[in-house]
């Protein structure tokens, strides 16, 4: 038998210690960003800047400038949720000047036309356009405003948790810490494969060649999908 | 070199290479035969399987006293790749602690060798707290069953083992990076994940009272990976916050504490 010496006692301490040290009621910092995207990367890049035209026309497709000033001021509202988030990575929105983003105005019938679906409240494109549905109140107006800019600056998928104003349902109506973080602090810090201000007309990736089609998020009553368009 | 030696490396070599057979036999059957079946039934089928072997093992030979034994071990997980640097990244969980206990029987033979079968369990959490401010826990649950051959040399034990493992993570995240409405509720709030793995050891065992009653100390270099698949209910993610397929490196240096009682 073992003799009960110093040194065992010391031994046996020791592993009796470890029992002591196994557990802590800290809670860690998480970065738990929600998903940016399916594949590719879509930004802005740092230190820009974005020129909306809140009101756009496209005569050919019969889309005039008709939103009312109201419409026009909660829509201004909802973009500007994001303005300080913004300012952090030195990007400054503005409605003035030649646009980057155009914004319509369609009647019921005009979205069912463009979207399939006259539920459809807003639409946001990688082409660049959003398509905002008239004659909604206040609160849905900038709501809707604020979740299809929000893709439109590259969210290009949505939140797990409802909390968060790019969760696929409109449960919240302002942006969260976590909206912004992953805006910030993660999307913004990746390399994008596109750049929103170079883009226009087809996708072709610049490194690899690959043409894709564009990301379309629909954002109805019931809910935001995001596919890719038909042509 | 000793006689001793030789005949134990001679042990050793035929117990690992019958167990290793025993192990690539069971997986290709139930890999190849049981596709409709859980990975907790193939799990739980090779503990019986081990367990018999065990049983036929021991009763075939003329075998000396039992070992029972209960302990306690403690492992800090590394955190540099794969999924476990994905969980410090994206948790802040750097060196997850898995703390639990081990039981386990091993048969001994009078050269001063034997062979056992342990099963272990041991548990670790992350606590953090999300970018809104909510404090969540995401836990881990390891089990394990080994196949351990040991040398008994004064009061010094040494061992090498090998065996499968269970993981269970318990999570709140999300799944695919693609959410929609058709598939937020798949993404939602807690959810469980159970991946199966190997696990191969080696392990010293000092006895500070090694009488009929033994208290023991040591640690145990452990080897075990498992794959957490993409398609995982709780994946890793890349760089891009797409899910990818990674592997959880759930290996590293253990510090054990042992009660056996000899029969």
């Amino acid at each position: 038998m073992c003799p009960l010496t110093r040194r065992n006692l010391l031994i046996g301490g020791s592993g009796l210690f470890l029992f002591g040290c196994g557990d802590s009621e800290s809670y860690t910092a998480a970065k738990d960003y929600y998903p940016v995207t399916s594949r590719y990367i879509f930004h802005w890049g740092k230190h820009s800047s974005i020129v909306i035209d809140k009101n756009a026309t496209n005569t050919d497709k019969g889309y005039f400038s008709n939103a009312n000033s109201s419409e026009l001021s909660w829509f201004e509202t909802g973009v500007n949720a994001w303005a300080n988030t913004l300012n952090e990575i030195g990007i400054s929105v503005s409605f003035t000047g030649s646009p980057d983003v155009k914004v319509y105005w369609l009647n019921s019938t005009q979205m069912l036309a463009k979207a399939g679906s006259p539920y459809v409240l807003g639409q946001a494109t990688t082409e660049k356009e959003i398509y905002m549905l008239k004659g909604q109140d206040q609160t849905t107006t900038t709501a809707v405003a604020t979740h299809e800019f929000g893709h439109m600056l590259g969210i290009w998928s949505h939140s797990f948790d409802s909390n968060d104003l790019m969760y696929p349902y409109l449960n919240s109506t302002s942006l969260s810490n976590r909206d912004k973080r992953t805006l910030v602090d993660f999307l913004y810090e990746l390399s994008p494969d596109f750049d929103l201000h170079d883009v226009a007309g087809p996708l072709v990736h610049s490194s690899t060649g690959v043409s894709i089609t564009h990301y379309v998020s629909s954002l109805t009553t019931n809910g935001c999908q995001i596919h890719t368009s038909t042509g | 070199m000793p006689l001793w030696v030789r005949l134990f490396c001679v042990d050793v070599y035929i117990y690992c290479k019958t167990f290793a057979d025993y192990l690539l036999d069971i997986w290709h059957s139930l890999k190849n035969l049981m596709p409709p079946y859980s990975e907790t039934m193939k799990y739980n089928f090779v503990c019986l399987l081990l367990a018999s072997a065990l049983l036929i093992v021991a009763t075939d030979q003329a075998w000396g006293d039992s070992l029972w034994r209960y302990g306690y071990s403690t492992q800090e997980l590394r955190s540099n790749e794969g999924y476990n640097k994905y969980l410090k990244d994206r948790y802040g969980a750097a060196g997850i602690r898995l703390d639990g206990y081990l039981v386990g029987v091993t048969f001994l033979r009078t050269s001063g060798t034997g062979i056992g079968l342990e099963y272990s369990s041991t548990s670790g959490r992350i606590r953090y707290q999300t970018l809104n401010g909510e404090k969540q826990e995401n836990t881990l649950d390891l089990q394990t069953l080994l196949l351990l051959l040991s040398s008994y040399r004064g009061n010094w034990e040494w061992s090498v083992g090998g065996g499968v493992n269970n993981l269970s993570r318990t999570f709140y995240g999300y799944r695919s990076s693609y959410i929609t409405t058709e598939n937020i509720k798949d993404q939602l709030g807690t959810r469980t994940s159970e991946t199966l793995g190997t696990t191969g050891i080696l392990q010293g065992l000092y006895h500070v009272f090694n009488s009929r009653l033994q208290w023991s100390v040591g640690a145990r270099y452990i080897i075990a990976q498992n794959e957490i698949d993409s398609s995982d209910i709780r994946p890793g993610h890349n760089a891009k916050s797409v899910q990818e397929t990674q592997n959880f490196d759930l290996g590293g240096l253990a510090l054990l504490t042992t009660l056996t009682y000899r029969f």
